[in-house]
């Protein structure tokens, strides 16, 4: 069985994450899937998904630095549109944008371990995640 | 003997105004997002921009210094293109790198005055623009880049209406570029502004018959003022000034201009009142709307008869005034791109109901054969001082 939903947020200024595991997992329920995986995509090339703990804040803090260490935003880039956008295409393709769990039980595996996060690298802006959960209901 | 009715006359400029969407649209779609205009290392270099240009293309800058100032984030000086190319000193070019950016607006591209500005500036290590609808023209060339402004090749420009919005759109482009680059809007911002564009001249085009008929009404008063006297302030300067530069080329009548306060001041004491016209170009999100208002108050106790151009409702201004209520921009640096109308057709209208014709190229002394009048434009001695 497929099932989908696209959930959508604004993102705030900048570079940023934010938790979408709890809509993730709204939609697995809704689903009604009991076993099988979940996969989520987020369809633009300036923003991004990432998989990492919930449970300590400061570890996206050093996610965020250290993106920003690594990959600084410079005005010498090829593509010339702005310096955030340029940089931010650059992070999309080498962190990714999408991601995928196994569900057991109606449950992903990572529950309580690891947390979903939408990685905005060029905001503000509307975004979308595309959630689709395949598998079995039984 | 018949009535004189708006139908009888037909001028360029009326014309133009009929067909200012289609040139707005075209430019732009032409000057798209000016993305290769400067690069994103001169856009943050820029720590100063000077827009000048003369005649139309100078009220050009100064109705879009306010949009570069909200975009760019750094001192905007609109300035006068001989000070820029004589007078000014020339430390003041070049102190650091890609600075400041001096951006020349001149849509034949053959105006020598603003090519000497830019040759200028380049010489004294500033960073140069053109904005012109002639890349291949002197002043094309005399600037490190250029904004190609792509104005419909069948239109009619003269006197200049249409190809002032050419400029005003590829300003505009240029400056909300600046601001995306420099990241002081975002990327949705950016679209919503560059349509708002687009939008606002869909929906003054809508009411440019009404504000015709009106124009036609107050040219019959105004035909027989002794002068015309425009009043407008900041980013509506420009409305004012292009103004009062339309009563020159279509009919030569005696003109003059000034904002809000300086009227008070000065233009407040020209004698004969009652036959002195008086056009007030007055926003309500002018933050000297208040002012404007006062000035507004003094000009009805003269007793001058007056235009007033305006996104306000009509009953917010005295009765005896001829309101031309344009709609409210979703920016108020849009303004000067269509309230110029309102006067560009009254003063075609005067035109021909005077029945003299525009720049007065059937007397010899304004003829376009006579070298003086090639000489004050196109072929001056260029220096560089």
């Amino acid at each position: 069985m497929y099932y989908r939903e696209t959930i959508k947020l604004f993102t705030d200024f900048g570079q940023g994450s934010y938790d979408i595991t709890p809509r993730m997992k709204e939609v697995v329920k809704n689903s009604g899937i009991r076993n099988g995986i979940v996969t989520m995509e987020v369809p633009h090339s300036t923003a991004g998904i990432m998989g990492t703990t919930g449970h300590c804040p400061e570890v996206m803090d050093d996610l965020n630095e250290e993106l920003e260490r690594l990959l600084p935003r410079r005005i010498d880039f090829i593509h010339q549109e702005t310096p955030e956008d340029a940089v931010g295409h650059i992070k999309c393709a080498l962190f990714g944008n999408t991601i995928t769990a196994i569900i057991e039980n109606g449950v992903p595996l990572t529950d309580g371990k690891l947390s979903f996060f939408l990685m905005e690298y060029d905001g503000p802006r509307h975004r979308k995640v595309n959630i689709a959960v395949i598998g079995d209901k039984e | 003997m018949s009535e004189v009715t708006r139908e009888n006359f037909d001028t360029s400029l009326v014309r133009q105004a009929r067909t200012a969407y289609d040139v707005i649209e075209t430019v732009f779609n032409h000057v798209g997002e000016c993305w290769s205009a400067l690069t994103m290392r001169e856009i943050f270099d820029t720590r100063e921009i000077i827009i000048t240009g003369c005649g139309d293309s100078y009220c050009a800058a100064l109705a879009v210094k306010p949009l570069f100032e909200e975009m760019v984030k750094v001192p905007v000086r609109a300035m006068r293109c001989i000070e820029v190319s004589r007078n000014m000193d020339r430390r003041a070019f070049g102190y650091a790198n890609n600075s400041p950016l001096v951006i020349g607006i001149s849509v034949s591209g053959t105006v020598s005055r603003v090519e000497e500005a830019l040759k200028r500036a380049d010489l004294n290590g500033a960073n140069t623009l053109a904005v012109t609808d002639n890349p291949d023209s002197p002043v094309g060339r005399a600037a490190r880049h250029v904004v190609h402004i792509g104005l419909p090749k069948d239109g009619e420009y003269g006197p200049g209406s249409n190809s002032y919005n050419g400029s005003l759109v590829a300003l505009m482009a240029l400056a909300i570029r600046m601001g995306r680059v420099k990241n002081n809007i975002p990327e949705e911002k950016l679209f919503e502004m560059r349509d708002s564009i687009l939008e606002y001249a869909k929906t003054c085009q809508n009411v440019m018959e009404d504000i015709g008929d009106k124009a036609f009404e107050v040219a019959k008063i105004f035909k027989d003022m002794k002068a015309i006297d425009f009043i407008g302030d900041y980013g509506d300067y420009a409305t004012a000034f292009f103004g009062s530069a339309k009563v020159l080329e279509t009919y030569g009548g005696y003109t003059t201009y000034d904002d809000s306060e300086d009227w008070c001041h000065i233009n407040y004491f020209i004698q004969d009142s009652p036959n002195i016209g008086r056009v007030v170009v007055a926003n309500g999100d002018t933050p000297s709307y208040g002012r404007l208002k006062e000035t507004m108050w003094a000009v009805e106790q003269l007793e001058s008869p007056c235009m007033v151009v305006t996104d306000m409702p009509e009953e917010e201004l005295p009765e005896t005034f001829h309101v031309m209520t344009f709609p409210k921009a979703k920016y108020p640096w849009l303004n000067p791109l269509m309230q110029h109308f309102a006067f560009d057709m009254t003063a075609g209208y005067i035109e021909e109901l005077l029945g003299i014709p525009q720049f007065r190229h059937d007397m010899d002394e304004f003829s376009q054969e006579n070298t003086v009048d090639e000489m004050r434009i196109r072929s001056g001695n260029i220096e560089l001082v």
